[in-house]
């Protein structure tokens, strides 16, 4: 009897540090796709599409991911296919000019670690995300500065401009 | 002429569904469908309070008897969903932007939050990013979460743009799904992409191909006129 209880707490003890890491992901591999918008012409708000799949060292079961862009914590959606998620951005033209933006991801514990730092106002960057990666938004296009007619039409002012002070020059002489 | 119509037409159903506010918006799958104006009741009764303290217990009556019949509904989780289309114009082989909104207006966490959207079929869409079935493990009691998909319209004409499947967890022992649906963002007219082009691209060929055409019977005077001149200037140095 004795002896099957320290087998089975030995058992536990060597056990216990796989199941704590179990939890959180270790070096993940992350593979991303993301799409920002680019036509300004048509759409009325900027949006950020990333799609990831992330695959951890070990097996990890109900993963819940958070995202942090731009100072906005959004939850990640799961997909129907295994290990990949979505995360959703979206806001104004004017709020998400071009540039590079810093995605964060983290898990529930560092979701809920950052909460508790944006709470107290310090140490956010202290907390450590599971993976970091960019997106780079090219900005929106929303049309040419000018239009092509009003180029057009100065082209033909200044057009007959030349002629009729060339025109004036000869008559004046 | 309808074609015309179809281009000038801005996608206006998008636009008064974002000016709307959730609660009305979103009523057709709450299972009592005074539900967001017992709501709206409630929120009347505190500037109530604050404006005649006499009648204070009137108020608390009231106050205690809404909370009685929200009894039920307190612990649970409530999820309001809307659809929008983020596009001003839709046009053929152009990116259009959904956009998908969940609101948890209850007490608590909803678990097992799925949204499935089957409104854009595989011969009319193509999807470009995102997915049309996300799923999430809980969304938190006041908070929301969004969700983008970018599609790509292939034909062009009328859509009738239909509403998502939301289902979910009201409560965690709950043993089966809620189900509901988001709001519609109605129908559109896809634009062919040429009529659109036609009107809002910059021209550039056209104009090129203007400016060659009208070259010749520019060109042609003044190279005329730039040999006789030259011809008769030439006495115009040797005077001084």
């Amino acid at each position: 009897m004795a002896t099957t209880s320290t087998m089975l707490a030995s058992l536990v003890v060597v056990l216990l540090p796989f199941a704590v890491l179990g939890s959180t992901c270790v070096s993940p591999d992350v593979k991303t796709e993301t799409y920002t918008t680019t036509d300004g012409m048509a759409s009325m708000d900027t949006v950020f599409v990333v799609e990831f799949s992330l695959k951890c060292k070990q097996r990890v079961e109900n993963l819940n991911l958070y995202a942090d862009i731009h100072g906005r914590t959004v939850p990640a959606s799961k997909t129907n296919k295994a290990d990949s998620y979505q995360i959703s951005f979206s806001e104004e033209h004017k709020n998400l000019p071009s540039g590079s933006y810093q995605v964060r991801l983290y898990d529930d514990e560092g979701y809920s670690a950052l909460k508790k730092a944006q709470r107290s106002g310090d140490g956010e960057s202290q907390i450590k995300p599971i993976h970091t990666f960019y997106i780079n938004h090219p900005g929106v296009w929303k049309g040419p500065l000018l239009q092509s007619e009003f180029v057009a039409s100065m082209v033909a002012i200044l057009v007959w401009y030349l002629a009729y002070t060339a025109k004036a020059k000869l008559q004046s002489n | 002429m309808e074609k015309k119509d179809m281009v000038t037409q801005k996608y206006d159903e998008a636009h008064k569904e974002k000016t709307k506010t959730a609660a009305t918006r979103i009523p057709t799958y709450l299972p009592s469908p005074y539900y967001a104006q017992k709501h709206i009741g409630k929120d009347k009764i505190f500037p109530l309070i604050s404006q005649c303290s006499m009648k204070l217990w009137v108020a608390a009556i009231l106050l205690s008897f809404t909370c009685y019949t929200f009894g039920d509904e307190e612990n649970s989780a409530r999820l309001l969903a809307s659809k929008n289309i983020l596009n001003q114009y839709l046009v053929e082989g152009r990116d259009l932007t959904v956009e998908y909104k969940i609101f948890n207006i209850g007490a608590s966490a909803a678990l097992d939050v799925a949204l499935r959207d089957e409104g854009f079929p595989e011969a009319d869409f193509e999807v470009v990013r995102g997915n049309l079935e996300v799923k999430w493990d809980r969304i938190a009691p006041a908070s929301n979460v969004t969700h983008v998909v970018v599609v790509k319209p292939l034909q062009y004409g009328y859509f009738n743009f239909s509403s998502g499947v939301v289902s979910y967890k009201e409560t965690e022992g709950a043993t089966e799904s809620t189900f509901g649906y988001t709001s519609a963002p109605g129908e559109g007219g896809i634009v062919n992409s040429k009529d659109f082009d036609r009107k809002f691209s910059p021209h550039v060929l056209d104009w090129s191909v203007f400016a060659v055409m009208t070259l010749p019977s520019l060109v042609i005077p003044f190279l005329l006129f730039y040999r006789s001149k030259s011809r008769y200037d030439q006495p115009k140095p040797k005077k001084n």
